[in-house]
């Protein structure tokens, strides 16, 4: 990385910086209240706000449901519950179903209120939309499991199998077809084009191609041409294939052929 | 087999029913209502609207959203009006647009998503939008806007949220 010098004026990084950090935060009043639009941004890009209510000794600190939102806009209200309450009852704060907030908060401690909702906000809406995209994956492997077992059959095929690589760690892996240990075994394991999920599938699959009978390893993905140069990545360890692969290539993948 | 967010984005749709808006909380307001292509009223695809009751006049949201009947779905192209929460762009979409804050109304525009990752909006992920330009003055002129946005012909059947201020 190549840092750029200020070489004629110093004081112009310094300028620039004091403006970027006062413009990292903005307020709006109305309607008897007051937004802080703050640094943060939930998932999507949208800024944190934190309302401001009450006064002038005592306060009313609330996200006035704008992480409720964000979570309902993606489908996941029910979810954002959980992780809001947890995250306000360990910071000390309130969650009511809806809103994050902190109710008599004297004027000494406002500024800390505010960093405590707007992070509890912040953090539940985060964990929301993570969660959100384990549950894809999860479903990802329900529906492998379905097809894997409409062209094999179900005796011939295991869901949720841990198998431990040549490094001695235990593997969960979505399904397996045949006996493991047999020549003629083969994994499965859906992965998705987000870089964390190639590198935890592609350190999965080398781990147990070290194996002294190590089954084939297939990377089943939503559709291959999604994944740029990830593909190369994912293809180091393991086979690759679109979820909507053609029957008989799926046998003759199992098949070993 | 899912549909194709593609085809349903550029085909012209309709409201089949006229929905109504619920109240979640005294303040938070939602409205959903399903949505026909070519007369079928589509498993899975829906219109949501989102406005704060003691934000009138600004704060609206309109999203479509698909959800499999095999997974998690989520809305895969968003409009907002004069929304409270910024949105800013990380360093994605347009070049005049990356990281820059959006300070006014702004559309998660289907294509510009769609053209950046097909993948992500599936997933319900649309970290690309620009600013609405001219910004619609009220909200039928937005509604309007929306209707043009989404291709739905008869988007005018949503009626304005019950709008009252003062409910701090």
């Amino acid at each position: 990385m190549t840092v750029p010098q200020f070489t004629a004026d110093r004081t112009s990084l310094s300028e620039t910086v004091d403006q970027i950090a006062r413009s990292l935060t903005s307020v709006e009043h109305r309607n008897g209240a007051s937004f802080i639009r703050t640094g943060s941004l939930y998932p999507d890009g949208s800024s944190v706000i934190v309302r401001i209510q009450g006064g002038p000794t005592h306060f009313l600190v609330s996200d006035a449901a704008f992480g409720y939102q964000e979570a309902d806009l993606l489908g996941a209200s029910h979810s954002y519950g959980r992780y809001a309450r947890h995250l306000a009852e360990t910071a000390g704060i309130r969650f009511d179903g809806y809103t994050i907030f902190d109710t008599d908060v004297p004027r000494d401690q406002l500024l800390g209120a505010v960093l405590s909702v707007a992070d509890c906000s912040h953090g539940a809406v985060c964990i929301t939309a993570h969660k959100l995209s384990e549950r894809r994956i999860s479903d990802a492997s329900e529906r492998l499991y379905e097809r894997l077992v409409s062209v094999f059959s179900a005796p011939k095929v295991a869901k949720d199998v841990e198998i431990i690589g040549s490094s001695g760690t235990q593997w969960a892996f979505s399904a397996l077809v045949g006996q493991f240990g047999s020549k003629k075994s083969t994994v499965f394991e859906p992965v998705t084009n987000h870089h964390s999920s190639v590198a935890h599938v592609s350190m999965k699959f080398r781990d147990v191609a070290l194996l002294e009978v190590a089954p084939r390893r297939v990377a089943v993905a939503h559709r291959k041409r999604d994944f740029g140069t990830m593909l190369g990545v994912i293809s180091q360890t393991a086979d690759v294939i679109d979820e909507e692969i053609p029957t008989y290539d799926l046998e003759r993948l199992a098949r070993h052929d | 087999m899912d549909v194709d967010l593609l085809i349903v984005f550029l085909a012209t749709k309709s409201l089949p029913v006229r929905p109504t808006w619920v109240e979640r909380t005294q303040d938070y307001l939602t409205l959903t209502c399903p949505v026909d292509v070519h007369s079928v009223t589509l498993e899975g695809l829906r219109l949501k609207v989102t406005a704060m009751r003691s934000l009138p006049n600004e704060n609206l949201t309109f999203q479509l959203e698909y959800h499999s009947r095999r997974g998690v779905g989520g809305p895969f192209c968003r409009t907002e009006w004069r929304p409270l929460k910024h949105h800013t762009n990380k360093n994605v979409g347009p070049a005049e647009f990356k990281n820059r804050p959006i300070r006014c109304s702004h559309t998660h525009n289907f294509q510009l998503n769609w053209s950046h990752a097909p993948a992500a909006v599936k997933r319900g992920d649309l970290p690309i939008a620009i600013p609405i330009n001219p910004d619609p003055p009220d909200v039928a002129s937005f509604i309007d806007f929306v209707a043009k946005e989404f291709n739905i012909s008869n988007l005018n059947m949503v009626a304005p949220p019950d709008w009252e201020a003062n409910l701090l």
